[in-house]
């Protein structure tokens, strides 16, 4: 049974400004930078719960907090307050184009990401032939990753991210990059993945993609949760707002 | 504390062999020697600045060259992993904001990857030493098994004190390396005690760095090391792997927004 549940959830951080020696050794040599070290709530005593079978768009504006939720989710910021509860295995695909070895092969990379996924070497390696079918990288995988374009990072991450089955999946922004093709291919493949009762968390921009796989969806604002609901009704109040 | 510490190695132990494993093949290729230089390098050193000294002070270089190799092996190992601490979080960056990893294995990552070199230096140093002075070997060899735990306890405390240290101030990074490229001239590394007045003891006799490389120094070269050695050694890599384990772990949650 997987479940993600947030109650009052808070997320502050620091935002530190780059000190050197010179700015302890001698005062006011910084009077230049006017930025001070300030905090930042990204999440604002966030309340919701997602069952087992959702498929959930997050949207919002930039900065709205809707990475940093993800990031809470998939346990790569803790929370500063309230209580979290993830139960089940988490994949996730963040940024683009970070988290490779750049010098590296896409075997390899595939291979490392597998791992930091949480499976073990065995259960890479008995996957590793469908995931590159899935990506249909083909040849560019014996090649380093550094010559690939964004859309070979997409597929290459959406592909091993996705192939393992993974309770949970939260993926953020990923599409921008990807063709046609594939966008068809990994949304298809999203849906499969519901249909067996996962839980998927999605932030976009794109409100046909929320649209089309999302039953559920959230509109953040400030770090707080300004409407949840069926998608269409979230999603026509959110461009109601814009407008 | 420590639980999680090193149970969240333990979680990404296949992680780590792996980084580790890269690194290593990354550091030597495209290089035709291959892994030799990680032989050639210490042992190319020893041999030109052993025989420079053996001829400026008038020794034998059938004696120089093995105790500056001896000396040259471990510092190498420690410099270079307080080094490589400066970086192994910022190197580290775009998977720690991604994934779920534990951080304090990229500390360790780079102390593994020295330690492997260490090991493969030391091979050069056994086939040289076999060659100048063969009656030097025996069973009293086998402390340096005890020698390189020490000195990789401490190698490691001191890549983890690096790895946050330079996170919250970009300056221990030159600091550090002024500091080390100091002990280096200080440590009885390419002079021996022996060549110092009683009065100018103190110079290594308060040198932490000075018990650590000795308990691996000695035993390379087939001697023993009286244990008053071994305690200070144990004592001071005890300390600085208590103090890097715990910055680590204190700043466990801050690494990702310090990024």
């Amino acid at each position: 049974m997987s479940i993600i549940k947030l109650e009052d959830t808070d997320l502050v951080f620091k935002v530190w400004r780059e000190r050197r020696l010179k700015d302890i050794i001698v005062p006011g040599s910084n009077k230049f930078n006017k930025f001070q070290n300030a905090t930042v709530h990204a999440l604002d005593h966030v309340t919701l719960t997602i069952q087992e079978g959702e498929r959930v768009a997050v949207i919002g504006h930039n900065g709205a907090g809707k990475s940093t939720l993800l990031k809470v989710i998939a346990g790569i910021y803790r929370p500063s307050g309230g209580k979290l509860t993830v139960e089940g295995n988490v994949s996730n695909m963040f940024e683009l184009a970070t988290g490779f070895e750049v010098e590296q092969n896409g075997w390899d990379n595939m291979y490392l990401r597998g791992l930091m996924l949480g499976l073990s070497p065995k259960e890479i390696k008995s996957k590793m032939r469908e995931i590159a079918d899935f990506s249909e990288l083909g040849e560019f995988l014996n090649m380093p990753v550094k010559y690939y374009s964004s859309g070979m990072f997409v597929r290459l991450a959406f592909s091993t991210s996705t192939a393992f089955m993974p309770d949970i999946l939260l993926l953020d922004e990923v599409f921008a990059a990807g063709d046609a093709g594939f966008i068809e291919k990994a949304t298809r493949r999203m849906k499969e993945m519901v249909n067996v009762a996962k839980i998927l968390v999605m932030v976009t921009h794109n409100m046909d993609t929320a649209l089309d796989i999302c039953d559920r969806c959230i509109w953040m604002d400030r770090g707080k949760v300004r409407m949840d609901g069926k998608t269409e009704e979230v999603v026509k109040a959110y461009l109601d707002f814009v407008r | 504390m420590t639980k999680s510490f090193f149970g969240g190695i333990w979680h990404d132990r296949y992680i780590l062999a792996s980084f580790v494993n890269r690194d290593l093949q990354s550091r030597y290729r495209r290089s035709l020697l291959g892994v030799l230089w990680a032989i050639i390098t210490p042992l190319a050193l020893s041999v030109i600045i052993g025989t420079v000294y053996a001829f400026l002070f008038n020794q034998d270089v059938k004696v120089t060259v093995p105790i500056l190799f001896a000396g040259l092996n471990p510092w190498t190992f420690i410099t270079f992993s307080a080094e490589g601490g400066n970086t192994a979080f910022i190197s580290a960056e775009g998977y720690l904001k991604q994934l779920s990893v534990n951080p304090q294995i990229f500390p360790l990552r780079t102390v593994c990857v020295g330690f492997v070199n260490l090991l493969y230096s030391m091979m050069a140093f056994y086939v040289l030493y076999l060659i100048l002075q063969p009656q030097a070997f025996g069973a009293e060899m086998l402390m340096i098994v005890p020698g390189l735990l020490v000195v990789f306890l401490f190698s490691w405390g001191l890549a983890q004190i690096a790895s946050v240290a330079n996170l919250y101030i970009r300056d221990y990074q030159p600091l550090q390396s002024l500091a080390l490229q100091a002990f280096f001239y200080i440590t009885p590394i390419i002079y021996r005690p022996s060549q110092l007045a009683e009065q100018l003891s103190f110079i290594y006799r308060y040198n932490p760095f000075y018990y650590v490389l000795e308990v691996v120094k000695q035993p390379l070269l087939g001697n023993l090391v009286p244990y008053e050695t071994y305690l200070i050694a144990i004592a001071v890599a005890l300390v600085v792997f208590a103090v890097g384990t715990a910055m680590v772990s204190r700043c466990r949650w801050k690494i990702n927004f310090k990024l």
